[in-house]
């Protein structure tokens, strides 16, 4: 064997290692979960604008969504679409909005719509653009999770205000797979406290948690609360809880 | 002949009742009262006896009177004539009569003095209800405490209620009847909960259960507490707005705390004759807000605002949530 065929093996031998390195590494995220990593972008963007506005409205009934700020998510974020005049903000979430160990953070066909009120779209919002911004910036979750902490201790993001909350009433939307648009249900954020300071999770109670806050890291602790009828009116199943 | 020894005179216990004392003197009446039976029937006696005046009315005389009738009665009035002519013990009778006649004008006139005097008295009263004015306690109060206690814990799911503190109202007030653990405390709230301008403010039938979280029992159950002691002091409405407010001001009363919510899930309560138990929901409490922040009363919304408070006089802004159950997990009525 002369010395071109040995250097040629040699390299070879380090691709097969360096495949099965990461085969074995993709494997470990595979068998979590079918969305270990962030799909392209076009996947998570709505290409009509339209649509978007729609489907963010459809979060809360028409009688607060029809003067909300609506928002679109874009190639660089989310950007305003309809300048509202009653202080609430509707938006449609993306996957990145869920728990950082969530199987389903970067599920690209997840869409929450969400009309924040005044309050919360002060407080609660620039969360959601800030993570976003973070995602389209090519951060891994290490890095987003940095740079949320970092971004609260630094007061780039705000202190919760008292009394923020958002609807979620929309039968079009998908919160994830296992649930699709699950119920309709507000969402009321405190600062990270205990489960039970609301009687949350408790058997037969209506308030439940969300865990995709909870001081991971966002220090803001998230209560949801089922409610019977949908943006449009039309009745919900009661079943959920 | 009562040979008990009374701390108040009737004349005081009637102020009282009409919540004209002040409120020191109406503090230590209440505080007689609930040692002495005889001053609580008496009470008792007072409050019907002045029910029973305001709702008397004369009944108008018939339009006409039959012929015959009429006929009758002129036969017995020229036979009476008669009678008088030919016998002057009858005469003394007729004397006897006018007596009584004039005694009984005097019952009319000191009945519709006292009727007047009562009026005046009443100054708190609103006639357009059937509740224009305090019922006697006792109407107010369960007088089987465990029954009190079972309702107030209604008001959540077991999970929750099984563990909190109970209070039940008795003569003085609200009072423990149960520690809890976890920091919520259920209760019984009365009619006088409602808005000073409810036409149900005085209703003794109601019964609102509510299970306060430990936020809200620290900073809006003090309200509760502080109506109900002011009711039992025989304050008037006007009273009882002028010291909340000035206890708000002075900051005896505290501001909401962030997070502070109530449950109000139970089927058993008696919010007000209107909507009886009403729909089981939640209530979140805030320092006074415009409802729109919350989207409440819009068409279509799950929240809306409770007028309980609002300014009137409580710096607080009360938003209700209906839910899917009651409290013993069986399915409500959608609103």
């Amino acid at each position: 064997m002369n010395r071109k065929s040995v250097i040629t093996v040699t390299l070879q031998t380090f691709a097969l290692l360096a495949v099965l390195c990461a085969a074995r590494s993709g494997r470990a995220a595979d068998a979590t979960t079918p969305y270990s990593s962030m799909a392209p972008l076009d996947q998570y963007l709505m290409p009509d604008r339209d649509a978007e506005i729609a489907l963010a409205r459809s979060a809360a009934p028409p009688s607060i969504s029809s003067d909300a700020t609506v928002m679109v998510l874009g190639r660089r974020g989310y950007e305003t679409a309809v300048e509202g005049k009653n202080g609430f903000v509707c938006v449609v979430e993306r996957a990145w909005m869920g728990a950082f160990d969530s199987p389903e953070f970067w599920n690209a066909k997840n869409r929450g719509p969400s009309c924040f009120n005044p309050q919360a779209a002060r407080s609660v919002l620039p969360i959601t653009l800030k993570r976003t911004e973070l995602v389209l910036a090519g951060s891994t979750k290490t890095q987003i999770m940095d740079g949320i902490k970092a971004a609260f201790q630094n007061k780039e993001l705000p202190a919760l205000e008292p009394g923020a909350m958002a609807y979620m009433l929309s039968k079009q939307g998908r919160l994830n797979d296992s649930a699709g648009h699950w119920v309709p249900h507000l969402m009321f954020y405190v600062p990270v406290t205990d489960a039970m300071t609301w009687g949350a999770d408790k058997a037969g109670s209506p308030v439940l948690t969300n865990p995709h806050f909870n001081g991971a890291p966002e220090p803001v602790t998230e209560f949801m609360i089922p409610v019977s009828v949908w943006s449009d009116g039309t009745p919900a199943s009661t079943d959920h809880h | 002949m009562s040979t008990n020894i009374h701390a108040i005179e009737q004349e005081e216990l009637m102020a009282y009742l009409d919540g004209e004392l002040a409120p020191e003197q109406a503090t230590e009446a209440l505080s007689h009262m609930e040692l002495c039976r005889e001053c609580q029937i008496l009470a008792a006696d007072f409050r019907r006896v002045s029910q029973e005046i305001m709702a008397w009315e004369v009944e108008a005389p018939e339009a006409g009177i039959p012929a015959e009738i009429n006929a009758a009665l002129g036969e017995r009035l020229q036979n009476r004539i008669a009678e008088k002519v030919s016998s002057p013990k009858l005469e003394n009778r007729t004397i006897t009569r006018r007596w009584l006649w004039a005694a009984a004008l005097a019952i009319v006139c000191v009945a519709v003095g006292l009727t007047f005097m009562l009026s005046s008295r009443n100054r708190n009263e609103d006639r357009s209800t059937a509740y224009p004015s305090m019922a006697s306690i006792e109407q107010y109060l369960m007088s089987d405490r465990n029954a009190e206690i079972a309702l107030a814990r209604s008001a959540a799911p077991q999970s929750i209620s099984s563990d909190a503190k109970i209070l039940v109202l008795g003569w003085r007030g609200y009072e423990t009847a149960r520690e809890g653990k976890n920091g919520f405390v259920c209760v019984v709230e009365r009619s006088w909960m409602s808005p000073f301008n409810s036409a149900e403010f005085w209703n003794p039938k109601v019964r609102a259960p509510g299970c306060f979280n430990a936020a809200a029992a620290r900073s809006i159950l003090p309200i509760t507490m502080k109506r109900t002691e002011m009711v039992l002091a025989g304050l008037s409405k006007a009273q009882m707005i002028d010291r909340l407010k000035a206890e708000f001001d002075d900051k005896e009363l505290p501001a909401p705390e962030p997070g502070a919510m109530c449950y109000m899930m139970s089927r058993a309560g008696h919010l007000n004759d209107a909507v009886g138990h009403f729909v089981p929901h939640l209530m979140f409490y805030f320092p006074l807000t415009d409802k729109a922040s919350w989207g409440a009363d819009l068409p279509d919304s799950p929240v809306s605002l409770n007028p309980q408070f609002q300014g009137g006089p409580e710096p607080i802004t009360e938003f209700v949530i209906p839910v899917a159950k009651w409290s013993d997990g069986t399915t409500a009525p959608v609103m």
